[in-house]
Formats: C-alpha cells, sequence, structure tokens
C-alpha cells in the first residue's frame, strides 16, 4: 500500500485531536488503576542474574504449544512436547500430568538439572540412552540443563 | 498539531544495551525500568491468571536476558520484548486449565501503594471511570489501545505486526474503540451499569 502514507483514512499517525487527548488520559488512567507490580519489577531485575555467559544454549526448536491456531484453547490440556538444540546436541522435553520425561542426544549425558526462575534446582541422572525424569510439574518459568562429558548445555527458558 | 508518534529512541539505549551485555546490573536495571511498563501493556491485554501473568511477565525478561548478546539493534528491543511477550501469553492460553489450579493463591497484582497519595480527588475519580469504561471494553480494543498507550512507544508497523491487522486499519479501530470508550464514559458518568 504505497499510499497509505498520505490518506488520512488508513495512515494511523493521523489522529482526531480528541482522539489525541482522550488516548492520553487514558494512559494516565490505566497507569493509575493498573500499574506494574512492583514485586514484579523485582523479578525482571533478578532475571539478570541467569545470564549466561559460557554455556552453550539449546534453542527451542519445537514447542507443541506454539503454531497459528491461537483460537484453539484445550480445556483439558494434555502433552507437551518441545525440542531445544543446540549444533551439536539436542534435548527433547515431553511434559504429561505431573512428570517430565526427555531424552539428551547424543547419549552420554551424566545427568540434568532442572532450575527454576525461583532459583531452586534438582538434579536427575541419565540412563545409557540419555533419558531423564522429573516426577514433578513445576509451576513458572524453567530450563534443562544436560552435563555433557563435552561440557554444559543450556535449554532457553519455557513454562509448562 | 498531533506530535508524531515515531519518537525517537532514547539516545541511551544502544549505551545501556552494550553495557548490559558486559554484565553491567545497572544498565540492566535501567532497560528494565524502560521497558517494564511495555511489557505489561502486552501481557495485560490477556485474560491471563494471575500465576500465569506473573510467568509470562518473568520469561519475557528471563528471555531478554539470555538473548541479550544477540540484540544487535538496541532501536528494536521493544518491539522483541513486546513479540516475546504476546508469544508466551499465547502459549498460557493454550497452557490453559491448569492455570485455574493456582488462581486461589490470592495475589494481589495491583500494587495500589504505587500511586501518589496527594492526587487530586477529582482526578482519581475521572481515571477511576476512565478506568471502568476501558475495562468494559472488546478484549481487541483493550489489546489496541493499550499498545497505543505503552511507552516508550512502538511503531505503528510492529503494532500491526502483533495484532495480526494492516496497518491501514489501526487508524479506523482505532477511532472505534476510542468512541466505544467515550459512550461507556458517559454512560458511567450519569451513574449507569453497563
Amino acid at each position: 500500500m504505497s499510499d497509505s502514507g498520505t490518506n488520512p483514512e488508513t495512515d494511523p499517525s493521523v489522529m482526531d485531536p480528541d482522539d489525541a487527548g482522550l488516548l492520553s488520559e487514558l494512559r494516565l488512567a490505566v497507569d493509575a488503576a493498573d500499574p506494574v507490580p512492583s514485586r514484579l519489577i523485582e523479578t525482571a531485575r533478578a532475571a539478570f542474574v541467569w545470564r549466561t555467559v559460557d554455556v552453550e544454549l539449546a534453542h527451542l526448536q519445537f514447542d507443541s504449544l506454539a503454531g497459528a491456531d491461537v483460537l484453539v484453547r484445550s480445556d483439558t490440556p494434555t502433552g507437551v512436547h518441545l525440542s531445544f538444540a543446540t549444533a551439536a546436541a539436542s534435548i527433547e522435553v515431553d511434559v504429561a500430568d505431573d512428570t517430565i520425561l526427555g531424552q539428551v542426544v547424543p547419549a552420554g549425558a551424566t545427568g540434568v538439572t532442572l532450575l527454576l526462575g525461583s532459583g531452586r534446582r534438582v538434579d536427575t541422572g541419565c540412563d545409557e540412552l540419555g533419558q531423564f525424569s522429573f516426577h514433578s510439574r513445576p509451576s513458572g518459568p524453567v530450563r534443562l540443563v544436560a552435563h555433557q562429558p563435552q561440557g554444559d548445555v543450556v535449554t532457553e527458558w519455557f513454562t509448562v | 498539531m498531533i506530535p508524531p508518534r515515531l519518537t525517537p529512541v532514547k539516545p541511551d539505549l544502544p549505551r545501556l544495551v552494550a553495557a548490559a551485555q558486559q554484565g553491567d546490573a545497572e544498565a540492566w536495571n535501567a532497560l528494565v525500568e524502560q521497558f517494564a511498563g511495555l511489557v505489561w501493556h502486552v501481557i495485560r491485554g490477556f485474560r491471563l491468571s494471575n500465576a500465569a501473568t506473573e510467568d509470562v511477565y518473568q520469561t519475557t525478561w528471563l528471555r531478554l536476558a539470555e538473548h541479550l548478546d544477540r540484540i544487535r539493534q538496541p532501536e528494536s528491543l521493544g518491539g522483541w520484548l513486546a513479540r516475546t511477550a504476546r508469544n508466551e501469553c499465547l502459549r498460557a492460553v493454550k497452557l490453559g486449565g491448569r492455570e485455574d489450579l493456582r488462581d486461589d493463591l490470592d495475589l494481589d497484582l495491583v500494587d495500589r501503594t504505587a500511586a501518589p497519595v496527594d492526587r487530586a480527588v477529582e482526578t482519581e475519580a475521572a481515571n477511576e471511570i476512565l478506568w471502568r469504561a476501558f475495562a468494559s471494553l472488546s478484549q481487541a480494543c483493550q489489546q489496541l489501545l493499550r499498545l497505543l498507550i505503552a511507552e516508550p512507544p512502538l511503531p505503528y508497523d510492529r503494532i500491526s505486526e502483533l495484532l495480526g491487522i494492516s496497518i491501514g486499519s489501526i487508524g479506523p479501530t482505532r477511532a472505534r474503540c476510542l468512541a466505544k470508550l467515550r459512550t461507556s464514559r458517559g454512560v458511567y458518568l450519569l451513574g449507569g451499569d453497563l
């Protein structure tokens, strides 16, 4: 739409002065009635300590909850499947009910740590196929650290 | 004359991002301060439980912390945060059912103490009425208006991308939502109920 920049009907930067005034009033009213809770600002500040500098980050490759079908709301949430990968390794995660099952590929990882945004950590071992499990479904954001002989790999944060 | 919406990026944004990348916690806190409200507006456009709202807010900032080193264009940081928060909201909606389990934690998210105590009573009452009128709008209107009042402002092309609507329809939709807001406010001012 080459003309959208000049057509007042379609250019959003053109606004009725009364509308602009109401929008300014609304900004004040919403900020007063619904401010960011200071507790959440604290969690945002605290997020910085989780910065990883020397551990390899495994990026999210697949998320069964991602996708365009935003209007589909499951009333009986079933499992969530996630897949993370670095150039050399992948971590598959299946969450169902109150269990997290997963696998580190290639096999050889000695164990996996579940890190919670609260700072808590839970460790578990891996079997010879690299499979691991946690028998709890944590609330809030978490990430997994796979302890491999080549070095640790940490996933992006996710919520299940 | 209406001021142009594309306000320039605060000159210190590139410096703050660079400093935070170097591990400067003060710079990170300044970034949080600058964008705390924007992330909040994006999330509050969804009707999530308190627990899910907190999770999404925290996850968004954790994501930024882990992606900080990959931010090449500091001026796009607001858009990046808004998109990340929105994606997490959509995910939280789908995660659905189990949110309710944690709703009984009685988390009082609204921080009443943040309001200045010496605000004129009339302003407070007018704000309260406008807030109630806003809360009565459709979710689509609330989402658009929140993105429009967020500071620092999001560029229109980013708003269009986030909401999946064309840039050309932002103006007319905004006008319609504000007209409804005006009507609702009128009803509440007369002491009526919607």
